[in-house]
């Protein structure tokens, strides 16, 4: 497979004011292929979420490097799309007006940007609500414009920082589906940080599993697709559990550091 | 925000200097207070630069703090232009005094009625109107009407400080007590309270935040108020001294008259400041 | 228009009541009060005094010797008169209010937009601008009138500086306060520094600038109001003192009564520009 994305030697510390280093991110090699939809797994505060922020340019590394095509990251860039947890749908912009402004940031002419516009918002099934103000629109919904304007935006890279987790559990598995549809009709390259394991098997290919800023497992899923949310209760998905759980147990990661 | 735009994007030379020496120093542990006092002295400087450019109609910094010196506890030169015996001491003195007891008198209706217009829609619908209209009314154009029907006396300048300031905090009260989480009320209600007990316990402390907000907005306005008042006519005051030098062109001593009440309105507002980091230590 | 002035008593009927016993309180005071020794004035005017004698005598102040009679100059006083004099200076105290609350809004914000943009700049100014805030702003008209002259010029400054502290501190904390989330969001749809000021600081820090431009409409009236009456020699908060100069309490009223009408128009105004600005609020 193509390399798209190349991390070399990454670390990130942050020094507290109280005196406490943190290593975010521990000398982490990796390297990710065109077209591939990885999941950064790990328990809270391990790591994923820093490594996905220094992917968009948004965190700058301490140490080492990322390459994107060949080229340093060195800040944000709208070749490489991100979806927050947090709701970061513009309040005072209509939906299209939302989806439309990473293409106006690309400088494309207004005909144009309504037209992509209009077709994301169709394939997010949001096309009736084209004009409205996001408080018109539900929690998952505007979760749906976000994906949108991220997709239309036409980045070769989606980053997705926990996209899903404030989301109730049906309208999870909703835009589960939404986004794995879109990923295999657009082959898009997505990175998508999660701390819920059945997440992970459901839409993963390869999961890479986080401990103290390192990657301790990197893992092909090759579960046939679809998978749903009973995915977990196939045997090959419970031989990747028990493997992943084994990496996250309590403490491992205090041993390790003792 | 900004710190997300210059660490992520190329940036002037200028800019990306200034951002490393703001960095640097808070590196190197200068707290905000020493920027802070950096700053006044870049006041200082603008003010210095002011008067090089414009001249006498705008005087150095030096002189007014020389003139505040010079007639601080007593001045020959303030009676030589018509002013009671005593110094800016005694004049401030008096506008505090005049600022203390009116925003006292304000705090205590504006806050009763902010909290009636809160807890009684009755109660909100007879005052908010009648708070809206006169509130609006400005100083100013209320104060003559205050002189002509109680004359040069205290009273007229405790109800323009004691009436502006109660409008002011009517509406702070009114908001804080609106904005208390109503979770509080229940979870009080279930454990038995009544009435003037969750009032009490809860609705008076959990706004009382708010509240002092309210507070430092009307004593920050309320010395102009008190100025004004005495503008119009007193024998004490900062603002009786502005008046006076104003008509003696003497501009080093008007603007003089305005430091030190700044410096003291900035003392209080320190002061009430620190009143409320100790009266709502819980947060 | 009917419609709305009889559902909005349906609803406030109370409210109503409030104000009108305000009114009927001070005609009994008027009543009840004598009238001055001195000027042969009343102290406190009653309703006809100031729609018959009073409104009529606004006329006074009409100085111009073309549609109305000009009193100044031995004519009679006429309503026309008093009407085109109440216009004329109304005219011009809503020109200065409406120029310098302009030109503070925006000097205000394009400063708070550069200060917010420099972080030791920002924190240079903090205390420089805690002091000037805190400095009463009516105390500074005489300074003012000696930097800028009795002009219409002085008026409009001291209006711009008086809002414009406002403003200045409202948009700096305003942005301090903006979710670093969304700047985020528009850096990684790759957005340049124009464009999220543009897009997404202004649009952002509007709510808190809505909830300023109130308090700085309470400054500005109080600011044009106090600024007239002691410089220039127009305006409407002039005609306050021309007739406080004969402790004249009925033209008074007529002129503060003009006031308030005009402040709750222009708060009314506020309100209406509010909600379409800010139609996308939760």
């Amino acid at each position: 497979m193509e390399k798209l994305i190349e991390i070399h030697k990454a670390s990130c510390r942050f020094d507290h004011a109280s005196g406490r280093v943190v290593h975010a991110l521990n000398e982490i090699d990796l390297t990710i292929g065109r077209g591939e939809f990885v999941c950064l797994l790990g328990r809270s505060g391990h790591g994923k979420s820093t490594l996905l922020r220094s992917l968009a340019g948004l965190n700058p590394l301490t140490s080492g490097w990322i390459r994107v095509e060949g080229e340093l990251v060195a800040g944000p860039s709208s070749q490489r799309g991100m979806v927050f947890q947090e709701d970061t749908v513009f309040p005072w912009m209509t939906v299209r007006e939302n989806v439309e402004f990473g293409l106006k940031c690309q400088g494309l002419p207004a005909a144009e940007r309504t037209q992509i516009a209009r077709r994301w918002l169709a394939a997010v099934g949001l096309a009736a609500f084209e004009n409205s103000w996001p408080k018109e629109l539900s929690g998952g919904m505007r979760k749906r414009v976000a994906i949108a304007a991220a997709f239309a935006g036409g980045a070769p890279i989606l980053l997705m920082d926990e996209p899903f987790g404030a989301l109730d559990y049906v309208t999870r598995m909703d835009l589960q589906n939404l986004l794995l549809d879109l990923w295999q009709r657009t082959r898009t390259t997505i990175v998508f940080v999660t701390h819920d394991l059945e997440e992970a098997l459901v839409l993963a290919e390869r999961i890479l599993v986080f401990s103290a800023g390192r990657v301790v497992e990197d893992m092909t899923i090759d579960l046939a697709r679809p998978r749903n949310e009973e995915v977990r209760a196939r045997a090959e998905a419970v031989a990747i559990t028990r493997t992943i759980l084994r990496r996250l147990e309590p403490n491992n990661d205090v041993l390790r550091v003792a | 925000m900004t710190e997300a735009i210059i660490n992520a994007r190329s940036r002037t030379p200028g800019a990306a200097m200034m951002a490393r020496w703001s960095n640097r120093l808070r590196r190197a542990g200068v707290g905000t207070r020493l920027l802070e006092l950096a700053g006044i002295g870049l006041l200082l400087v603008i003010w210095q630069l002011c008067h090089y450019f414009i001249g006498q109609f705008f005087p150095a910094p030096l002189d007014v703090f020389d003139n505040i010196a010079a007639n601080f506890w007593s001045s020959r030169y303030f009676e030589g232009i018509g002013l009671a015996p005593g110094g800016y001491a005694d004049h401030v003195l008096a506008t505090t005094t005049t600022v203390l007891v009116g925003l006292a008198i304000g705090a205590v209706a504006g806050v009763a009625a902010g909290y009636a217009s809160a807890l009684s829609s009755v109660a909100d619908q007879i005052i908010s109107p009648l708070a809206t209209i006169l509130g609006t009314v400005p100083i100013l154009v209320a104060s003559p009407f205050l002189l002509i029907w109680f004359g040069p006396t205290l009273v007229p300048k405790l109800i323009l400080v004691g009436f502006y300031s109660a409008v002011v905090l009517h509406v702070y009260a009114m908001r804080a007590v609106q904005n208390v989480n109503p979770a509080y009320v229940a979870y009080a209600r279930t454990l038995g309270a009544d009435g003037f007990g969750i009032f009490r316990e809860i609705i008076v402390p959990a706004s009382l935040p708010e509240l002092f907000g309210g507070l430092r907005t009307a004593l920050g306005a309320a010395w102009g108020f008190a100025v004004i008042g005495e503008l119009l006519g007193s024998e004490y005051g900062v603002g009786r001294v502005i008046t006076a030098t104003w008509s003696a062109y003497d501009i080093t001593s008007m603007m003089a008259g305005v430091v030190v009440l700044g410096v003291v309105a900035v003392i209080a507002d320190a002061i009430l400041a620190g009143l409320r980091r100790m009266l709502t230590r819980w947060r | 228009m009917m419609h709305a002035v009889r559902r909005m008593l349906a609803r406030n009927w109370i409210g109503a009541l409030s104000v009108l016993s305000l009114v009927a309180a001070w005609e009994i005071a008027a009543h009840l009060v004598p009238v001055s020794p001195l000027q042969g004035t009343p102290i406190v005017p009653s309703l006809e005094h100031m729609l018959g004698v009073s409104f009529i005598g606004m006329s006074d102040y009409w100085k111009f010797p073309f549609w109305a009679p000009v009193p100044e100059l031995g004519g009679a006083q006429t309503y026309r008169g008093a009407i085109l004099a109440m216009s004329y200076h109304s005219l011009i105290t809503l020109y200065r209010i409406s120029a310098g609350m302009l030109l503070g809004a925006s000097v205000g914000v394009t400063r708070a937009l550069l200060l917010a943009h420099f972080p030791l700049f920002r924190a240079l100014a903090a205390g420089p601008l805690h002091f000037l805030r805190m400095c009463p702003l009516l105390a500074m008209i005489p300074l003012f009138q000696f930097w800028f002259g009795a002009t219409d010029k002085s008026v409009i400054i001291f209006v711009a500086y008086g809002v414009g502290v406002v403003y200045l501190v409202t948009a700096l904390n305003a942005i301090a306060n903006l979710p670093h989330k969304y700047i985020e969001a528009a850096l990684c749809q790759g957005a340049s520094r124009l464009r999220i000021l543009r897009s997404i600081v202004i649009p952002a820090i509007l709510p808190e600038f809505f909830s300023a431009i109130y308090v700085t409409l309470g400054i500005a009236w109080s600011a044009v109001v106090a600024a007239e009456y002691i410089g220039v020699d127009s305006g409407i908060g002039r005609m306050v003192i021309w007739a406080d100069y004969f402790s004249d309490t009925g033209r008074m009223m007529i002129v503060t009564l003009f006031i308030l009408a005009y402040a709750m128009l222009t708060f009314a105004f506020v309100r209406i520009l509010q909600r379409y600005v800010l139609r996308w609020m939760p």
